[in-house]
């Protein structure tokens, strides 16, 4: 059914680090197009004078937010396959420290691991990293784990 | 302001929607493992929903807007993202956990696709609860499912009380 897609060349991949990427700015307009995507009217992500009565302590951004919203320092800082369908295969966030309006963060990246799976449609390669998100104070607030998959076109 | 915009676009568009508002503060004494969490229905979902996902999530990429391209690609139209379901989740479990309680972790695993014109249901149950490091946690497992009985997101997540 073709070649194996863990080449030398993708598997060098594995343990490579990128970041700090381009630092994000928090900023309320950015968290009023999220929500209201999701339609989320949940006052934590706008009303200050509610939050600050929340462990969040000042308006704060969906737990999602950081995923897909820093431009650099992720998973796609490396383009480990090309001529392929990317999609997400699994998620995790784990929020240490709240991220408030005002707040810079920056991402770092490491490739955790790259293995392959021949499935019906064709062969998938699963990209394991995990992000390491930190504030304006080099405090870790945030830590994500994803399964990007890649299907070979 | 965010709140009228939120109900216009509701009437607007007509979406089923059910469970979206902050539920009565829940505290972790009372919490029962086992106990079902309010559960939250989307949908049916557009692809100007997705659109604003797009911008809003910083995530361009085109099987989710692109209806040309995912079709070339193999797919049968553009899919709705997994981390908008996520979100989707995270905002059941927010509703439900109130003013004091706050998501500590929120694991996804994407099992299946799902296309505008779908409608999400959103359900979770406590299965754990416990204090580390003098934070009192609930842990949560979820699915999310369409209208079709798939089920298309499976996971957990911890929630956190103060005291």
């Amino acid at each position: 059914m073709g070649d194996s897609l863990l080449t030398e060349e993708v598997k060098s991949y594995i343990g490579r680090e990128t970041g700090p990427g381009e630092p994000l700015v928090i900023e309320q307009g950015a968290i009023r197009k999220f929500i209201e995507a999701v339609e989320d009217e949940n006052p934590i992500f706008y009303d200050a004078e509610y939050a600050k009565e929340t462990w969040y302590g000042d308006v704060t951004i969906p737990p999602l937010f950081l995923l897909t919203n820093m431009k650099s320092g992720t998973a796609l800082d490396f383009d480990i396959l090309l001529k392929a369908r990317r999609t997400r295969g699994e998620d995790e966030v784990e929020i240490l420290e709240p991220v408030r309006v005002g707040d810079t963060i920056s991402a770092n990246t490491k490739i955790v691991d790259i293995y392959e799976k021949k499935g019906k449609s064709g062969s998938m390669m699963f990209i394991l990293s995990e992000t390491v998100y930190k504030n304006q104070f080099g405090r870790t607030v945030m830590i994500s784990r994803a399964n990007i998959i890649k299907h070979a076109v | 302001m965010l709140l009228s915009f939120a109900g216009f676009l509701s009437q607007a568009t007509d979406l089923l929607e059910r469970g979206g508002d902050i539920q009565k503060q829940i505290f972790f004494e009372g919490v029962e493992i086992g106990v079902s969490i309010s559960e939250l229905v989307v949908g049916p979902i557009t692809t100007e929903r997705l659109v604003r996902w797009a911008a809003g999530a910083g995530d361009f990429n085109p099987i989710h807007y692109d209806q040309e391209l995912a079709r070339k690609l193999g797919l049968p139209n553009v899919i709705v993202p997994g981390p908008f379901k996520s979100a989707l989740v995270c905002r059941m479990l927010l509703n439900w956990a109130g003013k004091k309680g706050r998501l500590k972790k929120l694991k996804s695993r994407y099992m299946g696709m799902d296309v505008p014109g779908d409608t999400l249901t959103c359900r979770g149950r406590v299965t754990d609860k416990y204090v580390d490091k003098e934070e009192k946690c609930v842990e949560c497992e979820y699915t999310v499912e369409n209208q079709r009985g798939e089920t298309t997101v499976k996971g957990m997540a911890v929630v956190c009380f103060d005291s």
